[in-house]
């Protein structure tokens, strides 16, 4: 029953209805006034309501690029393609991309796990290449841990620590 | 001396780009070849660039061919040479337009300049900004891995553990995101928001370019400044989203048809098609909102239509289709490309699944009449083009084409409200703070673009007054 009541409907649409009819009257009036036909009545006051309040918020608009400008658009590049880990929350992680940066060679292959960011570690790792979960060779492939990091792992020789929660393994391969 | 390379890397996609769209306009008899025409049609013929490079880099990429800096060359120079090759055989189809008056000549002036202002300054906070979420996760994402590989790698493309990032959305911006760090000569995503402002410039140049070729009045300079001054493109851009260019492509792609509608010209009808079809390689919302209008225009234009029309909005709907489907097809065979929005014939076996969620669908069709009339972002822009083309209902002669932008407006609103509908998003609440301003976007645009050319129309025209017997005129 609920679904035959379109209550988030209505007041929109009551809306939209309200200022359509409210241009119409417009266009009626001035139709009158001007002894013209309601079409060009109709077009006449469609010009008046959008450009008199146009006109009106131009310099507003323009101020509001001036402040993008003076307080969005002043980060470096690294920075700007970093800022999928703030918007994750994981802000930390930026000490560990570097570190894997420095540490994988760009014609490498990678899987990460089992973080939940990956697709933002891929952005910041490219060229290096992600490989799907499913198809991870460890002899081929270098692991980059970011979590809980299983046993196994835990104790490789080979393994590479950032933090105890971080760490990244090399290829076993040649 | 790096600055010089930017600069000249630059200037060189856009002088490749922009010569490809202006060989197509070539093509189709829009383009005188004199320099001040060509001058004039810079932005369209970037924009049209745009949307017959598109379609060709995804075909190559969907068949496994690498898309470097040189392919991007060679693709580019046979589009210039087979277009051109085209154009050069037929002489440009120039229509004599009326004059326009002298108060409307100012006014389009003083409106069309305060619109480059506003573009132009509009640059200066885009060229430092941070990579947002989506952008990040999403779409320079593809970005990327198209400029470092040149295909599309499993481990980014096909790769089950991003499927939540959306692995269906279609490449085109992704595409021309790879071309615009190869001619710059290295990644700078900062600078990316740059270049979509510019096909968000691009596309209300070309809206303007269409129009004013008509000649007679040009109060449609106002609806095309309302477009161009709303803070929700410049917010769009500013997120790096992909909304607006696919917005733009669909509000550019409703005007050409229904100058094919008002016209009869083919061309018009040949330029919508391939603008749908951009519109669609850019977002899945463009597949919806290109159906809508294709629809529109075809239920309008074929009561009691010509064999030539039908072949017309057959051509049209062709080249849509012909331009969206290797990504379709790639996306059907990609395992890890899941379908946040289903499509209809998917739920048919589930009509529970449909009458469940009609409150999401009333809520998306509120949603979409909310954000149309909020004030400080589109005006009374929808509000006044229901006017104008109800108005122009009762006129015989141009009833076709308010008929088509009326019917094309409130079929986009249904598809967006259809997306509400069968949405697999579960927090509509957020769903609703975090995409319900873009979501409107194209639908803004159909009234934007509408709204522009039957202002044209109304105020132009005397066949507009046409037979209004029901409508007299005091004082007659």
């Amino acid at each position: 029953m609920r679904n035959a009541v379109p209550g988030g409907l209505v007041p929109p649409l009551l809306a939209l209805v309200t200022l359509t009819a409210g241009v119409a009257l417009g266009a009626l009036v001035l139709r009158a006034l001007a002894h013209t036909s309601f079409t060009i009545a109709a077009a006449a006051t469609a010009v008046v309501v959008l450009v008199v309040p146009l006109a009106a918020t131009f310099g507003d608009r323009l101020y509001g690029i001036d402040l993008q400008r003076r307080t969005l658009s002043t980060v470096i590049e690294r920075e700007a393609r970093e800022k999928c880990l703030a918007d994750l929350s994981r802000p930390d992680a930026e000490g560990y991309l570097a570190f894997v940066r420095a540490h994988v060679p760009k014609d490498a292959t990678y899987a990460v796990r089992p973080s939940d960011l990956r697709p933002c570690l891929a952005l910041n790792l490219l060229p290096r290449t992600p490989v799907p979960s499913g198809r991870v060779d460890a002899a081929r492939d270098w692991l980059v841990f970011d979590g809980t990091i299983p046993a196994a792992y835990a104790r490789d020789p080979r393994r590479l620590r950032y933090s105890p929660t971080q760490v990244l393994v090399p290829p076993s391969g040649p | 001396m790096r600055g010089v390379g930017l600069l000249a890397g630059l200037v060189l996609l856009h002088v490749l780009v922009t010569a490809a769209g202006a060989a197509l306009l070539v093509a189709l008899g829009y383009l005188e070849r004199r320099p001040r025409a060509l001058v004039l049609a810079l932005g369209p013929a970037f924009l049209a660039g745009i949307a017959v490079l598109g379609p060709a880099l995804i075909l190559l990429l969907v068949l496994g061919v690498g898309v470097g800096g040189l392919a991007l060359l060679i693709v580019d120079l046979a589009v210039i040479v087979g277009l051109g090759s085209i154009g050069l055989r037929r002489p440009p189809r120039m229509g004599v337009a009326p004059p326009s008056p002298r108060p409307d000549v100012v006014l389009s002036r003083v409106v069309l300049a305060a619109v480059a202002l506003y573009i132009a300054f509009g640059v200066s906070s885009l060229i430092n900004l941070p990579t947002s979420f989506d952008d990040a996760n999403i779409w320079s994402l593809r970005g990327l891995g198209i400029y470092f590989d040149g295909r599309l790698v499993d481990g980014i493309f096909r790769n089950p553990d991003f499927a939540y990032v959306h692995l269906d959305y279609p490449l085109l911006q992704p595409v021309l995101e790879a071309g615009f760090f190869h001619a710059i000569g290295k990644i700078d995503l900062r600078l990316w928001h740059a270049e979509l402002w510019g096909v968000f410039a691009s596309a209300v140049w070309t809206i303007a370019w269409l129009l004013s070729r008509l000649g007679g009045s040009r109060a449609w300079v106002v609806p095309v400044a309302v477009v161009a001054l709303s803070g929700t493109a410049l917010g769009n851009v500013t997120l790096g989203d992909a909304d607006v260019t696919m917005a733009v492509f669909v509000g550019c792609a409703t005007l050409a048809l229904g100058l094919w509608i008002d016209s009869g010209e083919r061309r018009n009808a040949i330029l919508g098609g391939l603008l749908l079809g951009a519109a669609i390689n850019v977002k899945n919302e463009g597949l919806v909102l290109s159906v809508a209008v294709i629809v529109a225009a075809a239920v309008v234009a074929l009561r009691g239509a010509s064999p030539a029309r039908r072949r017309d909005i057959a051509l049209a709907a062709g080249i849509a289709v012909a331009c969206a489907l290797p990504w379709q097809l790639y996306v059907s065979r990609n395992a890890a490309a899941e379908r946040a929005t289903p499509a209809p014939w998917k739920l048919f076996s589930d009509p529970g699944y449909f009458t469940d969620r009609l409150s999401f669908l009333w809520r998306g069709l509120g949603q979409v009449a909310a954000r149309l009339v909020e004030a400080p972002v589109w005006g009374l822009l929808t509000p006044a083009f229901l006017v104008v083309a109800i108005s122009l209902l009762r006129a015989r002669a141009r009833r076709p084409v308010a008929a088509f932008y009326l019917a094309a407006w409130f079929l986009a609103a249904l598809g967006v409200g259809y997306g509400y509908w069968v949405t697999a998003i579960g927090d509509l609440d957020a769903f609703e703070v975090r995409t319900g301003p873009r979501l409107v976007l194209g639908v803004a645009l159909i009234a934007g673009a509408g709204l522009a050319h039957l202002l044209q129309i109304a105020l132009s025209d005397r066949r507009a007054e046409g037979p209004l017997s029901s409508d007299p005129v005091p004082g007659a």
